[in-house]
């Protein structure tokens, strides 16, 4: 029998109050004393934090499919006729004839043919286009201002550091201006949602209502998220944080007009794989979190991020990613390693991380967190 | 002890020898005369569920059912109003055949067909007749007479033969009991009462069908037909043993759940919407999932607690899923792996908590609500109609709702500002007067089931009053209801309508009383209540035959 004790009151007076920010958490074993509030939140929208405007992209928008296609054929000494001839099987990259192998394998000897994604440094750097523009989402990692950083547009904050998405931002799906998704993103969450445990964020301290110190929490759950009608995620559902290390961070924050923002710190959750890397780690994480009248939460996160990692994520969508969302895997590959500007290998130089940021959404949920687990990174 | 304690302690003791004679001489259960022998039609549940006991649980029934009718405030007394419709008769041939193709297949013959054919490309009457006389007892309700197992026999071995099959021509024969009236129909029949000149009672087999009806939902199992044929289950010592029986198997909670979804009103689920707009948490998983809540807690308390009955209406017990959770805002923890159903927890509520009771579980705030919008009125009247058996009568077909639909009206920002604004209409005022008061003290939840403490960012005032009590909240109804007298008076007029498929007659009035009385004294335990009807001579009483006793 689960007893709701005083639990259940805090839920319902909360729940009822416009401003209420999120629900209570429950603590399965004792409750920690320093903790007098708790609000809990379950992640209900992930993406990549891009901010694409007219005009960022001085060498253009990357070409669409057929265009690259057509070109990338040219470049292996295709001849016009040849190029139609295959181009005419292409059929949206389902069709059937020689044409998907050539692309696929491009680059790769005649008696090993290999998939470019897996192997993107068998063709030269096809040096995709990149955004070159003064506004950017993510947060001034290394301390700096330099050329190659941002301004947030909604901080006003400069110095930002956000390569990632100054290296894809110029494929049409992963362009966006706030509050609109990248496509790509869009569908990789919304397709990865129902089959991975759900994210929650979980605030702690002793007064939310009010500027001070506050302890963040952002895990992985034991559940998923349960949708509601209109394909959402639902609020107020239960989670239980998986405490498993690998699965959950813990920061030190504090709250400022509002708005949570932690010390930097390293962040890692696993994901589940799909359309997100399999582990994804950040570091020096900085993270900024703004209630809603709602009851929500909007948050950015952000810091440095394995590049290969980011590189292999989309190369595990193999051709399709290529042939049918119209990214340029090697043309990837060279970009995240050449803008690379974070944790330099200590033997070769070359930066392995690259700083990057998401955005979030998060609604009001009830997270069952143990009391061991509130103790800051 | 002193003087004066032991004093006391005789007083008390005396006053309670005194309680238990009364009781025992109130024991004695009145005459009645009135109610028939009826044809009831079965229900949905009842027809799953004797398919189900009869073949086991792997059987599909591959068919749907034409809609009972609700009469005095039940499905069960619309059983005997209805009949079957072209449309309606093809989809019991088509349950039928898809049950027959079932049982007698490969997978299932081995241990439904009780007899193994002489060949299996060839009619055999022995083991046709064996296997479609047990299964047509069952069925039927009773033993199948010569001439119908005699023509069913006949049918099985020219479909075999046509067929060359022996199972495909004990399919057909499957399939004609399956359509059979005597299936389908629940027939009673009276015989002359012995005991009482002139009086008349359910012949056995009718006796044995509404008692296993009643309280399991389902046809009588082998045993009772068994006690029905030797002539013991019309001995009193023969119908207590069977009743025992009965009350003591887990099937109750098949007959107790038949009862309260019935009476509850659940069939109206079929038809319930919501908003997804307004209220996205009520998806359409718990449709089903409110109905369950309401029925588990129920079961739990009655039968497996063998609480009060008046208690359904405070207990702060309940069983809850993570949907559910997610509907009342309340932590609900279950292991559960991906794309699994969801699974049940039993939850209790702190003293105190708004949600006690099942007036505030969803199968009743949010079937009784319109699909955008709370209802104080379709609350009151719920209440009043299912509980209290008080009649509501319709509104007049010239009113205008204007005033009460117009949830964004910047002046009568609560429900409660918009139902008073309405009865300045002194039609409307007459009805609004016994139905809104309840269903104020409910409007702490939404239309969905959910809890708010404002509309329209004003505090809610949920006072209310019921027959002069004046309350507050859905506690505060819950406690009044628990404490009204009509609630139990109800629920026996109700129980014994459901048991009988009938309304009470005058002639029965008596023993209604006499039923109150013992439900009291039995401390408003349900199974006990339960025995008290299975083994009372109302319960099979019946007026004089509407048909002649021909066949058994």
């Amino acid at each position: 029998m689960q007893a709701l004790g005083r639990f259940s009151r805090q839920i319902t007076t909360t729940g009822c109050r416009k401003l209420a920010a999120g629900l209570a958490v429950i603590a399965l074993s004792a409750p920690s004393p320093s903790f007098a509030e708790s609000r809990s939140y379950v992640i209900s929208l992930f993406s990549q934090a891009v901010y694409s405007q007219e005009g960022d992209c001085p060498g253009g928008i990357e070409p669409n499919i057929d265009v690259r296609f057509r070109g990338i054929l040219a470049d292996m000494g295709k001849s016009p006729k040849e190029i139609e001839e295959l181009m005419a099987e292409f059929n949206g990259g389902g069709g059937p004839g020689p044409v998907h192998e050539i692309l696929r394998n491009r680059g790769s000897p005649a008696d090993r043919r290999v998939f470019v994604g897996d192997n993107p440094t068998q063709v030269p750097d096809p040096k995709i286009h990149t955004v070159a523009s003064k506004l950017g989402p993510g947060f001034n990692l290394d301390g700096k201002v330099g050329a190659d950083s941002f301004e947030d547009a909604d901080t006003h904050e400069t110095g930002i550091d956000n390569q990632y998405f100054r290296a894809l931002g110029c494929f049409v799906s992963h362009r966006a201006l706030p509050p609109d998704l990248p496509t790509m993103w869009s569908y990789a969450w919304d397709a990865t949602r129902d089959r991975t445990k759900a994210w929650v964020i979980t605030l702690d301290g002793k007064d939310l209502g009010k500027d001070g110190d506050v302890t963040v929490t952002f895990g992985r759950a034991l559940e998923t998220p349960i949708r509601t009608p209109r394909g959402l995620p639902q609020r107020d559902q239960t989670f239980r944080l998986d405490t498993t290390p690998r699965f959950f961070n813990v920061f030190k924050g504090h709250t400022k007009d509002g708005v949570v923002s932690i010390e930097p710190a390293p962040f890692h959750i696993v994901t589940g794989g799909g359309y997100l890397p399999l582990e994804m780690q950040l570091s020096q994480t900085q993270m900024r979190l703004k209630p809603h009248a709602d009851g929500s939460i909007e948050g950015l996160l952000g810091g440095y991020q394995p590049w290969l990692g980011i590189y292999y994520m989309y190369a595990g969508g193999g051709y399709g990613y290529e042939s049918m969302v119209g990214l340029n895997l090697p043309g990837i590959y060279y970009a995240l390693r050449r803008l690379a500007d974070g944790e330099p290998d200590p033997k070769t130089g070359q930066n392995m991380a690259i700083s990057a940021a998401y955005r979030f959404e998060a609604l009001p949920a009830i997270v069952v967190k143990p009391a061991r687990t509130a103790k800051a990174n | 002890m002193s003087v004066s304690s032991l004093s006391n302690h005789l007083i008390r003791g005396a006053v309670a020898a005194a309680a238990f004679w009364a009781v025992s001489a109130a024991a004695a259960e009145p005459d009645s005369s009135g109610g028939q022998a009826l044809v009831r039609r079965l229900t949905p549940s009842q027809y799953a569920q004797s398919i189900k006991d009869i073949f086991g649980e792997g059987i599909k029934l591959g068919g749907r059912f034409e809609p009972d009718i609700r009469t005095n405030g039940l499905l069960a007394v619309g059983t005997g109003k209805v009949s079957v419709t072209a449309a309606g008769f093809e989809q019991y041939y088509t349950m039928a055949r898809t049950i027959a193709e079932q049982v007698t297949d490969k997978d299932h013959r081995a241990t439904l067909v009780t007899c193994k054919p002489a060949a299996d490309k060839a009619p055999d009457d022995a083991c046709a007749r064996q296997f479609l006389g047990q299964v047509g007892r069952l069925l039927y309700r009773r033993p199948m007479t010569a001439a119908e197992l005699d023509t069913e026999v006949v049918v099985a071995h020219d479909a075999a033969a046509s067929l060359k099959d022996f199972h495909a021509g004990l399919r057909v024969g499957l399939t004609n009991l399956l359509v059979s009236p005597m299936f389908l129909f629940r027939q009673e029949t009276a015989e002359a009462d012995p005991a009482r000149a002139g009086s008349y009672r359910l012949n056995r087999f009718a006796k044995a069908a509404r008692l296993s009806f009643l309280l399991w939902d389902s046809t009588p199992d082998d045993e009772l037909l068994r006690a029905a044929e030797s002539g013991d289950l019309q001995s009193k010592k023969g119908l207590d043993r069977q009743v025992a029986r009965l009350l003591s198997s887990p099937r109750l909670e098949s007959g107790v759940r038949a009862f309260f979804t019935d009476m509850l009103g659940f069939d109206e689920f079929k038809t319930l919407s919501k908003d997804a707009v307004i209220y996205p948490k009520f998806t359409n998983v718990l449709i089903g999932q409110a109905q369950e809540q309401t029925l588990r807690t129920i079961v739990d308390l009655l039968v497996n607690e063998r609480g009060d009955y008046r208690d359904i209406f405070t207990t702060r017990k309940t069983f809850l899923t993570p949907s559910l959770g997610i509907l009342y805002a309340v932590p609900v923890v279950v292991d559960r792996p991906i794309n699994t159903p969801e699974l049940w927890v039993p939850v209790e509520y702190p003293a105190g908590d708004p949600r006690a009771g099942l007036l505030t579980h969803a199968s009743f705030v949010a079937l009784h609500s319109h699909p955008g919008r709370s209802s104080p009125t379709l609350r009151g009247k719920a209440l009043r109609e299912i509980f209290l058996c008080q009649k509501v009568p319709p509104p007049p077909g010239n009113v205008s709702f204007a005033d009460v639909q117009d949830t964004a009206n910047p002046v009568h920002r609560t429900v409660r500002a918009r139902v008073t604004a309405h009865l300045v209409n002194p039609v409307c005022a007459g009805c609004h007067k016994i139905t809104d008061p309840i269903g104020l003290a409910l409007e702490n939840f939404d239309s969905a089931g959910g809890y708010r403490m404002q509309e329209n960012g004003v505090d809610i005032d949920t006072s209310g009053e019921l027959s002069g009590i004046k309350f507050v909240g859905s506690t505060g109804l819950g406690q009044t209801i628990h404490d009204s007298p009509a609630v139990t008076s109800c629920f026996v007029n109700r129980m014994f309508s459901y048991a009988t498929g009938q309304a009470p007659t005058p002639g029965q009035a008596q023993f209604l009383t006499f039923a109150e009385e013992r439900f009291a004294a039995k401390k408003y335990r349900l199974p006990d209540f339960l025995k008290e009807i299975a083994t009372s001579e109302a319960f099979y009483q019946v007026d004089g035959p509407t048909r002649v006793a021909t066949r058994e």
